[in-house]
């Protein structure tokens, strides 16, 4: 099963065989209401609750405030429902995920991040 | 009173007591995520923003590159034709720089990114120097005809290259009409001689490199 949401400037694409949930693009939707098929997306992920999620947002160019809110949410939910671990791919090359994407590991210290 | 019976729903009492301890744990968390949560937020924003000054200083530079290029550019074609003089009612061409002198109030002309293209001049006799006014004045004049001028530029740009555009699309269209590979070929080399007036323009098939093109 794959699920995945395109748009002009961003794409967001879960596939099941590897558990990866791959975020490219430019992410500069508004607010809550626009980014609710995305949590929607992430929900749905978290309610799977494979052994290992991972999230790779290498190619994700651009995130702002509501976007990386969405994100701090997703890792809180994994958290709560204790059933998965959680992988973050980041891209030393994007400015904003050198500092954002370690904070998502001040709400799940166990989270395991990896900068390629 | 001291003698008082556990009553009937201590258990569930109990039960409900650390229920509710549970419960505020959950939201004193909950609290904890929020706050970190906000605080993370204005990070990131402060990150982003931070970035997107950085990009907007990039394309500052490029912007100034651009113009300093184009006049640049615009400097080579006139081909020496520096500007014009006005002097005993009469209007000259000037190829070469003046001798800067004590007697000649200059103004530069700066364009909007901070560049200066060119100078204004007024004869300043020593023995009646110009009014402070008269300077404000040929100061404000001289940002106008700067801002003239660069826009007389980009026009220049953009009618070039709109003129361009133009031979390569009337010079394709002639060449796809052909099926014939010698009419391309021999369309090819008139075209782009006649419309670029090259003085010779070759065209051959096969690969075979000119001396000092190396092969990759």
């Amino acid at each position: 099963m794959v699920m995945e949401i395109k748009d002009q400037d961003y794409s967001v694409v879960y596939d099941e065989a590897s558990a990866t949930i791959t975020c490219d693009g430019l992410m500069r939707l508004r607010g809550t209401e626009e980014y609710a098929p995305i949590v929607a997306l992430l929900d749905q992920v978290k309610d799977l609750a494979p052994a290992t999620i991972t999230l790779d947002v290498q190619n994700l160019r651009f995130l702002n405030s509501s976007g990386i809110n969405v994100l701090f949410k997703f890792v809180i939910d994994v958290r709560e429902l204790g059933k998965s671990e959680l992988v973050v791919l980041g891209s030393s090359l994007v400015p904003w995920q050198g500092k954002s994407l370690k904070n998502l590991q001040r709400l799940m210290p166990q989270l395991r991040l990896k900068f390629i | 009173m001291a003698d008082v019976k556990p009553p009937v729903g201590e258990m569930s009492l109990q039960a409900e007591l650390a229920m509710l301890r549970e419960q505020v744990a959950r939201l004193e968390r909950e609290k904890a995520d929020l706050e970190l949560m906000a605080e993370m937020t204005t990070e990131h924003s402060d990150e982003v923003a931070e970035e997107m000054e950085d990009r907007l200083r990039v394309m500052e530079l490029l912007q100034q590159e651009q113009a300093r290029e184009g006049w640049a550019m615009l400097r080579a074609r006139r081909q020496g034709k520096m500007g014009y003089i006005f002097e005993e009612q009469r209007v000259q061409v000037l190829h070469a720089h003046p001798q800067p002198d004590a007697a000649t109030y200059l103004v530069p002309m700066k364009v909007q990114q901070g560049q200066v293209v060119g100078m204004l001049g007024v004869r300043n006799d020593p023995a009646h120097p110009l009014l402070a006014e008269e300077r404000a004045l040929l100061d404000a004049l001289a940002e106008q005809v700067a801002a003239a001028l660069d826009r007389a530029r980009l026009f220049e740009d953009t009618r070039r290259s709109a003129a361009r555009d133009q031979i390569i699309s009337e010079v394709s269209a002639r060449m796809r009409a052909s099926m014939d590979i010698d009419t391309v070929l021999q369309t090819t080399i008139r075209e782009i001689g006649d419309a670029l007036n090259f003085s010779r323009v070759e065209v051959r098939l096969g690969e075979v490199l000119s001396e000092g093109t190396s092969e990759q």
